[in-house]
Order: structure tokens, then sequence, then C-alpha cells
């Protein structure tokens, strides 16, 4: 007691000494973005940009700004390889950036998100200028768009957007695509979960031309099945995600053992189809049907 | 009375199996389900019947035998009705293994959890046991409970460390925390048998030194008993027996805290006859608390190692509200 | 000050007698000596922490920082980044300390800590929740949790208690919400997507990521009027240790006594919670490592709190620059104090 006593007075007296100085000032031109957390005075041409969401880090990687710093979603696989782009210094991991890592790469901005970094506001403003999209829940191409914006890139986006849509719309038309298709993610012996037509994947799915059959959707993204009730997920092709898609050992024992009513089943990268949110990404779940619908034929 | 409540007892047993047979996500009707265990039925109703709730009862059959079991040995060992089979770390040391199987060497297959999640269990009880029984006093109770918090929490941090920083291996792990009696199928559950056999013969044998243990060692030693041999053997049968439960299931929480509880408030303080109720309450505590899961939130499951806390949680309660003769 | 004293009875241990105006406090030299160690521990560490990471300092640097003699990117670093966090660590570890001490005392059981009021799971419940109903912001996160802390301790308390709380009821009540709540936990990570059960588990392992000025003064200001308050509470404790019927005969209000100190132990673990998360383990090792390192016969408030400023501290630094990849520190604060425990052990039996 006695001793705690003057140790907390003194965090208090330390503490007061530490006020936050007012942030760094950028040179050059800036403007004003409206984001998650009010506004930031962001750089016309920014050159070093932090990004700390996999969404942000795609995004800027698809309108030609290479990022200097990311914040990899696992610090054992490190950046997507799908993006094919290498260079990127890591800074922590995408719950837990690293301040002190961000900063030493002089960054003239900073992206990231409010539902993840929202405690870490304050000091990485005080760094460079930072920029928050809400939460990575939003549907990915309104977040992109707001990612254009900070990046002085909103033509760009929009017009990657466009792509998207014109090249589903070029495989739809071409392989004449119809017929019911589900995207199932084996979770664990319990649950299997079928993505639904508003979740990243599922919808570009919908825009090549396939139907994702009814199920009791939560918010449209997804809904879990026991393998008791498997044949829910029939359809005319059933794509599963997972890590290993040359290991054909990953199909969930459900669908293996119901082989009669699964006569299509493709595995695919769990890493693009469900984490690689963005045009890139997007591009990257295109290419993959594409090359299904090839073989198919 | 006691007859009474064997008969009860056996009949919540027999109740629960049909149960277990008869209920799931997808809702069969009885019809087709007798129909199917007689070798017909569609394609579906076969594989939903025997190919998923026939191995899912069985196996969840061995866990609560072995949790159960395991459970009021180990209560009757440390003379603690707080202890928890998984209080020696077998739970933490597990999960670590099977953490480190997914995150270096890409372990998916259930069945290759089993087997490293039974490898940890024993690992971790022969280090609790190392660390808590040099010196003077082999086996002190109070301190293979307090080398078992501490291994297992060394472990446990670092097996979150471990998934924080893997997200296969996270994702993995989160499921099998969960604890679930689906995917072993008698390939992965044979192989098992012997080891959970050998536990029950071990306790089975040990049972009658149980009441010497529990009125200290002085006069369990005056009586005649081996306190120092009766340990060992408690020791390596809850060895067995929890890395079983814990290799089929996951770490199933509560169950080996709760049924002995539970049987010495129906037949009292003989812990023989406690070790037989709880043989028989703990597989029907876990099928029930399976059915609950199959049904909760159809067309999903919920893992029984969730509904297990929640069907456990308020009967624990309950008891510590009603009886002093629960205090030590 | 302070001066050997010739006590007239054998305490069987060397004291001094501490005098401060009128009032006269026995101190145990082991006590005073491992006081002033832990003390010395604490501050070489904080030197440490203070000058490790992306941009080095020597810890001659970082202390002319401290006193105010740099300027430029030493100040900001060691005042702004690092400084702040550090002193979370030191105020957090001692508040943990306290309070997982308050809990041991009041159930008279080693195991015991503030997870047996189910703070720990049901701040991660209370978090959880508010993440999968969509919140965002960093303070709605922090009310889910330090409102799920509360609430379980209160309903723990509440089905715990008839004809008054014994310590032991406490704990098996307190067993069986925790577990339950940590289903919930387990179930709830399960509902959402991986990346953001990741997220949300690094919270829920305790994290001082981020923590800034603003976040170590409130949490020091909310500190200070509790440890006032426990002092008046202190004699009290030391009755409890005697057990109810001696505390009764003794004159004491066991009850009421132990309903403070509890509250008060809350309190501790809630603003704990409220800037780092729920940090497992320091609450429940600290206490018992101080006892083992000054041989006290009942847990020293004051030795409890040093030992879990030194557990909490030392693991972020571990957290931080030790392992090859920078983790949550309450997956190092389980780790390191659980090794501490075992070598405890060892060295008991060694004895």
């Amino acid at each position: 007691m006695r001793f705690t006593v003057p140790v907390v007075l003194a965090a208090v007296f330390l503490a007061g000494c530490s006020t936050p100085e007012s942030s760094t000032s950028a040179d050059g031109a800036t403007r004003t973005v409206e984001h998650a957390r009010g506004t930031a005075q962001v750089p016309d041409a920014p050159q070093r940009v932090v990004v700390l969401e996999p969404l942000e880090l795609d995004t800027a990687v698809a309108v030609g700004i290479t990022p200097v710093g990311a914040a990899v979603a696992s610090n054992t696989s490190g950046l997507p390889k799908y993006l094919g782009v290498d260079g990127i210094a890591p800074v922590g991991t995408v719950p837990e950036p690293d301040l002190e890592a961000i900063a030493a790469l002089k960054p003239d901005l900073i992206l990231g998100t409010e539902s993840r970094h929202s405690k870490l506001y304050d000091q990485l403003a005080s760094v460079a200028p930072t920029v928050f999209m809400k939460t990575q829940a939003d549907p990915w191409q309104d977040n992109a768009k707001l990612i254009g914006t900070a990046l002085n890139k909103s033509t760009e986006v929009a017009g990657l957007l466009d792509t998207y849509q014109q090249r589903c719309a070029a495989i739809r038309s071409k392989y004449q695509v119809s017929g019911t298709a589900s995207l199932v993610r084996p979770r664990d012996e319990t649950t299997l979960s079928l993505y639904g037509p508003v979740s990243f994947a599922g919808s570009t799915l919908q825009c090549t031309g396939f139907t994702i059959p009814e199920q009791e959707w939560e918010d449209g993204l997804q809904a879990d099945i026991s393998p008791e009730n498997v044949l829910k997920a029939k359809a005319d092709h059933v794509f599963v995600t997972t890590a290993d898609v040359a290991d054909t050992g990953t199909v969930p024992a459900a669908i293996r053992d119901n082989q009669a009513a699964f006569p299509s089943v493709t595995l695919v990268d769990t890493s693009v189809w469900v984490s690689g949110v963005g045009p890139k990404g997007a591009q990257t779940v295109l290419d993959d049907i594409e090359k299904f619908l090839e073989t198919a034929k | 009375m006691t007859f009474r409540r064997l008969g009860y007892v056996l009949g919540a047993l027999a109740a629960v199996l049909l149960l277990s047979l008869a209920v799931g996500a997808n809702m069969l009707s009885p019809a087709v389900v007798l129909d199917t265990l007689r070798g017909g039925g569609d394609a579906q109703s076969q594989y939903v019947v025997t190919g998923l709730r026939v191995p899912r009862t069985v196996t969840g059959i061995c866990a609560g035998v072995a949790l159960g079991i395991a459970g009021t040995l180990i209560q009757a060992f440390t003379r603690n009705p707080l202890a928890d089979p998984g209080i020696l770390g077998v739970n933490a040391g597990a999960a670590f293994t099977v953490a480190v199987g997914v995150a270096f060497f890409g372990l998916r297959d259930i069945g290759g959890f089993v087997w490293l999640a039974f490898l940890g269990a024993l690992m971790v009880t022969l280090a609790v046991y190392v660390i808590g029984s040099a010196g003077r006093a082999p086996a002190d109770p109070i301190r293979l409970t307090l080398a078992g918090v501490a291994i297992g929490a060394v472990l446990s941090g670092i097996t979150t460390g471990l998934t924080l920083s893997n997200p296969d291996a996270f994702d993995a792990m989160r499921g099998w925390n969960a604890g679930s009696l689906l995917g072993r199928d008698f390939g992965v559950l044979l192989p098992v048998l012997p080891f959970l056999l050998a536990g029950v013969a071990i306790a089975i044998v040990v049972a009658p030194g149980l009441n010497a243990l529990a009125l200290g060692d002085d006069v369990a030693r005056a009586q005649g008993a081996n306190v120092a041999l009766i340990r060992v053997a408690v020791i390596v049968a809850v060895t067995l027996l929890c890395g079983t439960a814990t290799a089929l299931a996951g770490p199933i929480s509560f169950v080996g805290l709760m049924v002995p509880h539970v049987a010495r408030w129906l037949f009292g303080v003989d812990q023989r006859a406690i070790l037989a109720a709880s043989l028989l309450l703990a597989p029907t505590m876990i099928l029930l608390a399976d059915v609950i899961g199959r049904v909760l939130i159809a067309p999903a499951e919920m893992p029984v190692g969730i509904v297990t806390a929640f069907v456990g949680a308020p009967v624990l309660i309950l008891l510590a509200r009603r009886s002093r003769a629960a205090a030590p | 000050m302070t001066a050997p004293s010739s006590p007239e009875i054998d305490f069987g241990h060397a004291r001094y007698l501490l005098r401060v105006g009128a009032l006269t406090l026995p101190v145990r030299r082991r006590s005073l000596l491992v006081a002033t160690g832990l003390v010395t521990v604490i501050l070489a560490l904080a030197v440490l922490a203070l000058g490790l990471g992306t941009y080095t300092l020597t810890p001659d640097q970082v202390v002319r920082a401290l006193l105010g003699q740099s300027t430029g990117l030493d100040r900001t670093v060691v005042l702004e980044w690092r400084l702040p966090r550090t002193l979370a660590a030191v105020v957090i570890g001692g508040a943990l300390g306290i309070a997982g001490a308050l809990f041991q005392t009041v159930t008279r059981n080693p195991l015991a800590s503030p997870d047996v009021l189910g703070l720990g799971n049901g701040a991660f419940t209370g978090m959880l929740t508010a993440v999968v109903i969509g919140a965002t912001s960093w303070s709605l996160l922090t009310l889910g949790a330090v409102l799920g802390g509360t609430a379980a301790a209160a309903v723990i308390w509440l089905l715990a208690s008839r004809n008054g709380v014994t310590g032991f009821r406490l704990i098996i009540v307190g067993i069986g919400v925790s577990a339950l709540l940590s289903s919930v936990n387990t179930w709830l990570l399960l509902q959402v997507e991986l990346d953001t059960a990741m997220f949300a588990s690094a919270w829920g392992a305790g994290s001082l990521n981020g923590v800034g000025a603003t976040a170590v003064r409130g949490a020091a200001l909310c500190t200070l009027p509790l440890l006032v308050l426990l002092a008046f509470a202190i004699p009290r404790l030391r009755q409890m240790d005697l057990g109810d019927d001696a505390a009764t005969a003794l004159g004491a209000r066991p009850g009421t006594a132990r309903r403070t100190v509890l509250i008060i132990g809350v309190a501790l673990v809630s603003i704990g919670t409220a800037v780092a998360g729920p940090v497992a383990f320091i609450a429940l090792a600290a206490p018992q490592i101080a006892r083992r390192l000054a041989r006290t016969p009942y847990l020293s408030l004051m030795l409890s709190a040093l030992a879990g400023a030194v557990l909490l501290l030392a693991s972020d630094v571990i957290a931080q620059h030790v392992l090859p990849i920078a983790l949550p520190v309450g997956v190092v604060t389980v780790s390191v104090g659980g090794l501490y425990l075992i070598t405890m052990i060892i060295r008991e039996i060694r004895r």
C-alpha cells in the first residue's frame, strides 16, 4: 500500500507530462477527406501509404499504388499471394498493428478500419493523416470507393468496379452460364457455412449468371447448416473453399459421403474467395470461375 | 430408495440413447429412423442415421464414461469438489499439440487430431506429475493442482499465441475448442478404445481405496491402504480417461466436474457408488446436451461442448445453493 | 524514520518500526527488502521498455528524455508513444495484483482470482456481443466489456448469496457462471468471420497496444480513491485471514467487510479491463509470487501490487520485443505467470 500510492501518484504526474502534441503537418497540396472518424487532410498525391486492412491493400495495389507498409492477416503467411506484389514492409497484424514500425516508414497516409483500429486512431493520426473506413462488413464496393477517394484515385476505382461488372457480363454471355451454384465453407465437424448472394464471392458467382439456391440467410451473407442437412447445399455446381486446392481430402466428409447428390465439386482458394475482398481479389475469383467454365465446357 | 433412483438413472440413459438416434437437425420422422435402422430408408436417411447419428452416439457414450469416471477420481483424489479432470492441464495440453499440428504440420484431419490430442494430454499429465510430486511427499494433491494450473496456463498462452499468428490454426482451434461428437467414425474410435477400457479397469480396481483416501492420508494409512500406490493409479487412470475423452470430443467442459456431484447427491458418499453412478450419468448428460445442440438452432447445430456448459452450470449452481453437504 | 527495534514479543521475523507522525507501523525486514527489489526491477524494466522498439534508445537517452532534457524524436518516442504504455502496464499490473490479493484473502483460496467472479469471461462476452451486434468504435467495445464484466460479477454474487456469501459457494457459483460465459464466448467466436474472430481474440487476451496518455491518466485517477478506501479495510482483511468465526469474535463484521473488499476488487479489475481488456493470470499469480518471495503469512497488498506491475511490464516487454512476432500481452502473462508458479513450486519442493 505505502508504495503503491507513490507509484500511482508518479503515474498520474508523468502521464500529465505527456500531453500529445498536435499532429504533424503534411507538406504539399492537401484535400479534405470525410471518413468514419471525421475528416482528414490528405495529400493530393500520397507517396508513402500504409494500409492496415486487406481490402485497403487490395484496392491500393489495384489502382497502382504499392503501399510502403501493410498489416498482414497472418505473421506466417504474410501478404496474400494473389496480389503478386512484394517489397511491402509488414507492420504487425491486422488486429495488432505495430505503431512504431508504421512511424518508422514515415508514411504520408494511413488507411485503417474503425471497427478494428478505433483505439489507435489518435496515435496513428499523430504519425500521418489517417483515413478509416467504418467496418469491413460493409459492402466492399462502397469501401473500395472510399479508399479511392482517400488515395485520390476515385476515377480509377470506379473504372475497376465497372470492369468487374463488364467482365461478369462477358463471362455470362460467353459461356451461356445458367443453373445453380453453392459456395460452401467447411467450418468444423459440426458446421458447414454456405455463402449467400450478398457475400463477396457469392455476389461474384451471381453476377456471372449462377443462381445461389435460397437458404435461411443471415443478411444474405451466410447460412450455417449441420452435416445432417448437407443436401440443402445441393446445386448443379458446388464450390468448396480450402487452404489447398490440390488436396481433395479437404472436401468435407458430408459432401464426400453423399457423392450422388454432388456431381460437380470444385475446390477454390479460401485466401481469395473468402479473404481476397477487393477489386483485385474479385478479378482473381472471376479467373477461377472462368477456368472452371472452360474445363466444364 | 436407492434402487428406485438407479432405475431412474438407467431409464434416463435409455431415453437419451433413443433420442440421440431419433432426433437431429434434419427432422426425419421416427418411422423413417426405425426403418433405416432396420436396413431400409433412402440414401439421405441412411447417411443421417447410420452415417452420422450412430457413430456420434457411440462417441458420446465413450467420452461420457471417460469424463464421468475421471471426474469422480480426480475429486476424490484432490479431496476438492471443485476439481475438474481438466485441472491437471489435460485440455490445455491437448489443445497445444493440436494447435502445433495445425500450425506447423498443416494437419486438418480429425483422425490426426485424436492422436495428437491424446499425446498432448499424456505429456502434460506426466509433466504435472513430475513437477507436482518431486521431493518428499509424493503426489501431494494441492501441489499437483497448482502444477496443473501453472502448466495449463503456460501452454494455453502459447496456444493462443500460435493461433493468433496463424489464421488456419485459429480457424481449426475455434471449432475444436467447442467440442463435438461429429466426424469421429469407427476408424477413429476403435484404436482409442483400449485406452478407455484400461482407464475404466484401473478405476474399478482402485475404487475401494478412494473411500480410505477421502478420510485423509493418516486415516487411510492406518486402515492399511497404500496411499502412494492409490495416487499413482488414480493419476494413470485420469490421464488415460481424460486423454481419451478430450481426444475424441475436444475439451468438453463441466461433465467431469458436475456429474460426480449429482451422483453424490443421488447415491451418497460411497466412492464406489459415485463411480458407478457417474459411469451412467455422464453419457446421459453428454448425449442429452448433444441432442439439444442438434435441434436448438436447426438447420445448423450447436457443438456439444457449448451445450454441456448450459446444461451443467445451472445444475451446479443449484447444488451449491441448496446443499451444505457440498462444502469441504 | 525507520530503526531496527528490539520487540518485546518475538514475532519470529525481523521487523522495522515505521513511524509516520503519530502512526507506528511494524514492517518486516524481508518485506521491505523484497519491495525495494521489486521497485528496482520495475524501474529497470521501464527504462528497457521505454528504450526498446523500432527506434531504439540507450538507457541514458531514455532517462534524459524522462527528465525533459531531450527534444525532437527522442522526446516524442519516449514520452508520447512508449510512456503511456509502460505506465499502463505498471498501473494495471498493480491494480490486478491488489485485486487478486483481495479475492484470495476473502475466499481464503490461493486459486481464487477475479475470474472467480467471471470478470474476464464476462468482459469478453460483453465485448463480443458488442462486436456481433455491429459496434465498431473502441469506446463501445470497452463499454461492452466493462458492463459484461460487472454484470457477470453481480449475477455470480446474487446467485452465491444465501444467508450471506461464503467463499466456497462463491467459488462454485463463479466457476459455473464462468464456464457458461466461456462457452458463450466460444460460440460467439464461431458466429463471426475468421478475421473478426481473430481481432476479438487478440483483444480478449488482453493487449496494451495503442494505450494512450488519456487512458492511463483516467485509470490512475480511478484507482487512487479505491486505494484510499482500501487502506481503511486492511485491518479487517487481516482478521478475515483467521476465518469467519474468529473474525466475528474479534468484533469484525465479516459480511460487510467482505462485500466492500470484493467490490473494490471488482472495480480495480474493471479499470484494467477498460484500458487493456481482460489480462489473465496477473491477479492469480502476483499475490502468490509476492507471498513466496517475502514469506509473509498473509497476502501483502503492497507486495502483490508490485509483483503484479513487474509481471505485466515484463510480459509486455517480452510480448513486444523478445518474441519473433508481436503478440497481445495477455498471451504472455499467462505463460510468464505460469512459468513463475512452476519454478516456485519446484523451489518449494527442493527446500
